[in-house]
């Protein structure tokens, strides 16, 4: 069963097929929060509130739509709380690229190569990113997410996620190489 | 982690976990609709009420004389203007909360809001006499807060030294 019907008959009156949606997402969801928080505590406690959230909200699942996105959204908001809760800088940001038109790129596909490349740069400089790149960037290459679903977690323009992922590449390439310069 | 699924699952089962019915999201949704509405229409009433107040001052005329814009500028009702702009900050807000909203950029949502709000707001004032009408109620049988205070406040004619040359006579008293 797709994810969709899953739902469906979660909506429809059947809460133990909400079992196998948990089953599904669970890792993905506590991968997503590792990469935001170091609590292994905090991310549980979170995951398990994404999932009594999403399943108390089930009846807002639109079934035409993906499941996954919907998920996502939920934990990125929770990931969000979570982050202000422990950050003393507020994650309160006005992004312009949220303002104008981006062209709206097919998903490049990158070679294998340089998602490999790309993935270690991820894990060694992840920390050092602005949360804003390091998410999307985590979307894309870790969750291996659309640019459609990406813009539907972040709730923001499918041009802007585009944008900003070229911002989060370049940051990271800087981050990655400042790195090397540090400790050979 | 392990036992998460079956501490969910045992949740629901206890009836500690229970979904939201459906209609408390159509609800939701319904009053987020009629709040976004609500606030469109202040919006459009207060655009209205600016040119209202530029209308029946006679302001306007201020653009015809050399140095005018100046003058203009000067009396212009700022205040109603900053209202009226935090509202339609609010109005993106809310837009935001729909799948529409938040796919287009928010240049294209703030021009589409200005583009209804400025346009009706002006019709209202030149196209019909409801603020006359009401104005003329609110100086005789007076008006229920806050348009008593607005309509009151309506005239704000220029001191005498900015008027033009024989324009002190032309002045209409209303009351």
């Amino acid at each position: 069963m797709t994810d969709e019907e899953l739902a469906l008959a979660v909506q429809a009156g059947t809460p133990d097929m909400f079992a196998p949606l948990v089953e599904r997402y669970q890792e993905k969801l506590l991968r997503y929060g590792r990469k935001f928080l170091n609590s292994p505590e905090d991310i549980e406690d979170i995951v398990q509130d994404v999932f009594v959230s999403a399943y108390q909200n089930m009846q807002s699942f639109d079934a035409s739509q993906k499941f996954s996105p919907w998920v996502y959204r939920i934990a990125h908001n929770a990931f969000v709380n979570g982050l202000k809760k422990k950050s003393r800088n507020p994650l309160v940001y006005v992004d312009f690229d949220t303002f104008l038109s981006h062209p709206v790129y097919d998903d490049p596909v990158p070679h294998e190569r340089e998602l490999d490349e790309l993935k270690v740069m991820l894990e060694k400089s992840l920390d050092t990113l602005d949360y804003k790149y390091r998410e999307v960037l985590v979307l894309y290459y870790l969750e291996e997410i659309s640019y459609k679903d990406i813009a539907d977690i972040l709730q923001v323009p499918q041009g802007t996620v585009g944008v900003r992922l070229k911002r989060a590449r370049e940051a990271l390439g800087k981050a990655y190489e400042d790195l090397n310069k540090k400790y050979g | 982690m392990d036992n998460l699924q079956d501490t969910i699952l045992q949740k629901i089962r206890d009836g500690k976990l229970t979904m939201r019915p459906r209609f408390y999201f159509t609800l939701k949704a319904a009053a987020l609709v009629l709040v976004a509405l609500g606030v469109l229409v202040v919006s459009i009433f207060l655009c209205n009420f600016i040119f209202f107040i530029i209308r029946i001052n006679g302001h306007e005329s201020l653009l015809a004389r050399p140095g005018g814009i100046f003058l203009f500028l000067r009396f212009f009702p700022w205040g109603l203007l900053v209202i009226d702009a935090a509202l339609i900050v609010l109005l993106e807000v809310l837009l935001k909360s729909f799948r529409f909203g938040y796919k287009s950029p928010i240049v294209y949502t703030t021009i589409a809001v200005l583009a209804v709000v400025i346009p009706l707001g002006f019709a209202i004032d030149r196209a019909t006499d409801i603020n006359d009408r009401v104005l003329e109620r609110a100086d005789h049988h007076g008006l229920p807060p806050p348009f008593g205070e607005l309509y009151e406040h309506a005239h704000r004619p220029l001191p005498a030294e900015f008027l033009p040359e024989n324009r002190e006579d032309e002045i209409i008293e209303t009351r």
